[in-house]
């Protein structure tokens, strides 16, 4: 009772002195000592319930490339190949595979002894219906396979004959999307079910699924993983309110939430009995500038509008130095093939030079001009499509006018915004687009072949830049005959990403540290960084 | 009255009719990309063509239209293009947890309302006259969404003695439908105020008090019975809003009900599940409409319905 009343008493003197505040924003405990750095051993059992963000509409995850979705995926289906928490690919349902010299043909040996959750062999046959289920029906990423077929050789192992060497197979073949289904189960409850319904190998079994309300699992019994998974349950409560995920955890009512604000990641790390988990993903924001539109077409005022940007003020404000310096054209150190090109520093009077040099001198009004019209570009943005979107937006809008250049906002919701930047290169008029990427094969290629080469433009792929240089072109279709990734990356990759960077095809802005909180009696999870989800298919919960 | 709500019901047919297909077409028009927003952003242009086939956008908009509604008289309401399930399925559920809350948020709202404006009306002018009032314009003041967090922090984070999030027990009620009542029990608070203090002027209440009846019964029998009548429109216009409006509650608290399911069809251009709820909310309007004017004719016996 006397607990209670203090409590009451708290409460009401944080609601009088900061009444108009956001609720809870500053009513944390003095820091607190990091926890423990090395948990007791594993153990098993215990529930774990995850305040998850919205748009858990469907558990499809073939059929799309959304990470919400994806990030359900990891627990109840399961891929040929995995990635560790440092990053490294590894063997899932395949137990070893060879490459012949010529690198067009690949042959897996399966894990042997897997099935289904409906009890169906996981065998070649699966595979096999599972690739060409994805070609025929023409899902995300099926073209970034250069599969001509996939055969059955016996029960345990399968051939892919590939029309061209791609060295990076296995990194593609981590992403989810390209999860094991049971042909079986597929047969009995058709495509649609299997929106609502899995029947995968993973360590869990989906109970329960009402869409962007609840994913409930429970362990698989027959995992093929002895001794996997710790957890008796995992529950997905989405939670679309982000004020309402960090409030669960506080409350108790979550173990671990997803996608919180920045400021309540930083608060909540000095909460007793959380903990806050953060790691560099591949995730990165910049803004794409339109290259085909004068005068963006000319690089020295590409250049101008990156010297002009200072991304570590943005860093420090918007995401209270949570982020890192971009140092490479949409990659970051977590992709293979990446290597650093340079930053852009913080120099406006370079990028004034720039803008005097490219024929845009000081107008009225501290606005530049050509032809007495002043130099005004409208920036697209969305309100929340990633964190910090919207103030990174506001931000570089002001650095912008600083040195001369009248950048107006535009704010558009989700559904609007993506027709509105993934448009052909004729019909497309915006100046700049505050955007993010992750490169989630966690290989460069894709971002060869999505984003740089000139065949990527909008809307086929996401070269929203409409960025074209012939030499580039040249380099990339020269690296796709290479049989490996060192020679790929060393031969081709590093002047690739150099020559990328020096024309400045978009405003380089930061990579993104991803974060996590979750109670402090959580342990085993680790962040995917291509993939930037959470898998806590390893998790255990301590108990106290 | 059979008539009178026959007559009530069929004139409410062209009013959703028109409802769906001015939602229909709207969503031909705003931008926004039904096949794009299915596959993913990440997705490629073949990849997002082949999802406008199989979700049938890739015919004329007046075969979709006309499909539409040839299903609709047939009580088909089409399957969601996000978890193709049908989109009775995606509303029933829904539409049974949105009634409940706002079933217990319109029963707080009319009780302590119609107290507080009790209260105030019979004490007119002192402490606890002053006191309803300002109850009341709190109520109509504070925004739902901080009303929601400062319960939630009050209640689950510092006393730990309610559920933040979520509709799976009783206790899970307490606090949604404490923030979805407040604003109407404000409204419903001012509305008897003011209803009571013009009927207790009246001469049959004078008459009963003349009479030697105790207070009590003078207000609570005489007065009240009558000033009520305007009370029951107003509560009645909140629980048809409560049924369609209480998105952000239900955003605040996870509270899987009808609000929250149109805002994610909004932002997914999930235009069957769109139509769908917008039917739904129309024809809950409607009823509950039908309802307040049976019930004011039960009440007011000058009423009678043609």
């Amino acid at each position: 009772m006397l607990n209670h009343t203090s409590r009451v008493a708290r409460f009401l003197l944080v609601v009088a002195v900061a009444s108009t505040l956001v609720l809870g924003a500053y009513g944390t405990k003095p820091a607190l000592p990091a926890p423990a750095a090395s948990p007791p051993a594993p153990v098993s059992g215990g529930t774990l319930t995850v305040a998850f963000i919205a748009l858990a509409t469907h558990i499809d995850v073939n059929s799309v490339n959304i990470s919400t979705v994806n990030e359900l995926g990891h627990y109840f289906y399961e891929t040929l190949y995995d990635r560790d928490g440092d990053g490294k690919v590894k063997g899932l349902l395949v137990k070893e595979d060879q490459v012949s010299p010529d690198g067009l043909t690949v042959t897996w040996k399966l894990q042997p002894g897997v099935r289904f959750h409906d009890g169906s062999p996981f065998n070649a046959a699966a595979v096999k219906w599972n690739f060409d289920r994805k070609v025929a029906k023409r899902q995300p990423l099926f073209d970034l396979l250069p599969f001509k077929s996939v055969d059955v050789v016996d029960d345990q192992t399968v051939k892919a004959t590939l029309t061209r060497p791609a060295p990076n197979f296995r990194s593609i073949l981590v992403t989810k999307t390209f999860s094991m289904y049971s042909p079986a189960f597929q047969q009995r409850v058709g495509d649609d079910s299997l929106r609502q319904q899995a029947s995968g190998t993973g360590p869990f079994m989906v109970t329960e699924f009402r869409p962007n309300e609840i994913v409930r699992m429970k362990k698989n019994p027959n995992y093929w993983q002895k001794g996997l998974p710790y957890l008796d349950e995992i529950v997905f409560r989405v939670v679309p309110d982000i004020n309402t995920r960090a409030t669960m955890l506080e409350a108790g009512d979550a173990d671990m939430a997803l996608a919180l604000s920045i400021p309540d990641l930083d608060r909540l790390k000095n909460k007793r009995g959380l903990k806050v988990q953060g790691a560099l993903g591949s995730q990165q924001y910049y803004v794409t500038i339109n290259n085909r539109k004068p005068p963006l077409n000319d690089v020295r005022v590409r250049w101008a509008l990156n010297h002009a940007v200072d991304k570590e003020g943005i860093i420090k404000t918007a995401f209270l130095g949570t982020a890192k310096m971009a140092t490479a054209v949409y990659i970051n150190s977590t992709v293979d093939g990446y290597v650093p090109a340079g930053t852009y520093p913080y120099d406006p009077e370079k990028a004034r030079k720039l803008l005097d040099e490219a024929g845009f001198p000081m107008g009225p009004g501290g606005i530049r001009q050509r032809d007495g019209r002043p130099f005004s570009l409208e920036l697209i943005t969305r309100k929340g499509g990633t964190p910090g979107d919207f103030e990174t937006a506001e931000l570089v809008q002001g650095m912008l006018r600083a040195v001369g250049i009248d950048a107006r906002l535009t704010v558009l919701e989700s559904a609007t915004f993506i027709p509105r930047v993934t448009l052909p290169p004729d019909r497309a008029t915006y100046d700049l687009v505050n955007l993010a990427v992750g490169t989630f094969t966690g290989d460069a290629e894709y971002t060869m072949l999505t984003f740089y080469h000139s065949n990527s433009a909008a809307p086929r792929y996401f070269n929203r830049a409409y960025y074209s240089n012939p030499v580039v072109d040249g380099l990339i279709e020269e690296s796709l005959k290479a049989t490996t990734n060192r020679g790929r990356n060393k031969i081709y990759y590093q002047q690739i990403i150099k020559q990328v960077y020096r024309d400045a095809p978009i405003i380089m802005l930061f990579d993104v540290t991803q974060q996590i909180a979750m109670k402090d009696t959580i342990h085993g999870v680790y962040l995917e960084s291509a993939s930037n989800n959470w898998p806590a298919k390893y998790a255990w919960k301590e108990k106290r | 009255m059979v008539v009178y709500v026959a007559r009530r019901v069929l004139a409410s047919i062209p009013i959703l009719l028109l409802a769906v297909t001015a939602v229909f077409f709207a969503f031909q028009v705003i931008p926004g990309d039904p096949a794009r927003l299915y596959v993913g952003s990440d997705a490629s242009s073949e990849a997002v063509e082949q999802a406008r086939r199989d979700l049938g956008l890739d015919r004329p908009v007046q075969v979709q239209y006309f499909d539409y509604l040839s299903r609709l008289a047939r009580a088909d309401l089409g399957r969601s293009m996000a978890t193709r399930r049908p989109v009775t399925r995606e509303l029933g559920p829904r539409f049974l947890n949105t009634i409940k809350l706002a079933a217990a948020g319109i029963l707080v709202a009319t009780t302590i309302g119609v107290l507080l404006g009790t209260i105030a009306a019979v004490k007119q002018g002192t402490v606890w006259d002053h006191l309803a009032s300002v109850v009341a314009l709190m109520g109509i003041s504070i925004p739902v969404f901080w009303l929601g967090l400062l319960l939630m922090y009050l209640f689950s984070v510092q006393l730990r003695i309610l559920p933040s999030a979520g509709n799976d027990t009783w206790r899970h009620y307490f606090m949604p439908t404490l923030s979805l009542a407040t604003f109407s029990l404000a409204f419903i608070a001012r509305m008897t105020r003011s209803s009571l203090l013009e009927v207790i002027r009246q001469d049959y209440v004078r008459t009963a008090r003349a009479k030697g009846v105790p207070e009590w019964a003078v207000v609570g029998y005489h007065a009240l019975r009558n000033a009520l009548l305007p009370v029951v429109i107003i509560v009645g216009l909140r629980f048809g809003y409560m049924l369609g409006g209480a998105v952000v509650t239900e955003e605040v608290f996870a509270w899987p009900g009808m609000g929250r399911l149109l805002v994610t069809a909004v932002s997914q251009r999930d235009i069957p599940v769109i139509q769908g709820a917008l039917l739904v909310f129309a024809t809950a309007f409607v009823v509950v409409n039908l309802l307040v004017d049976l019930l004011y004719g039960f009440l007011d016996p000058q009423i009678r319905y043609r």
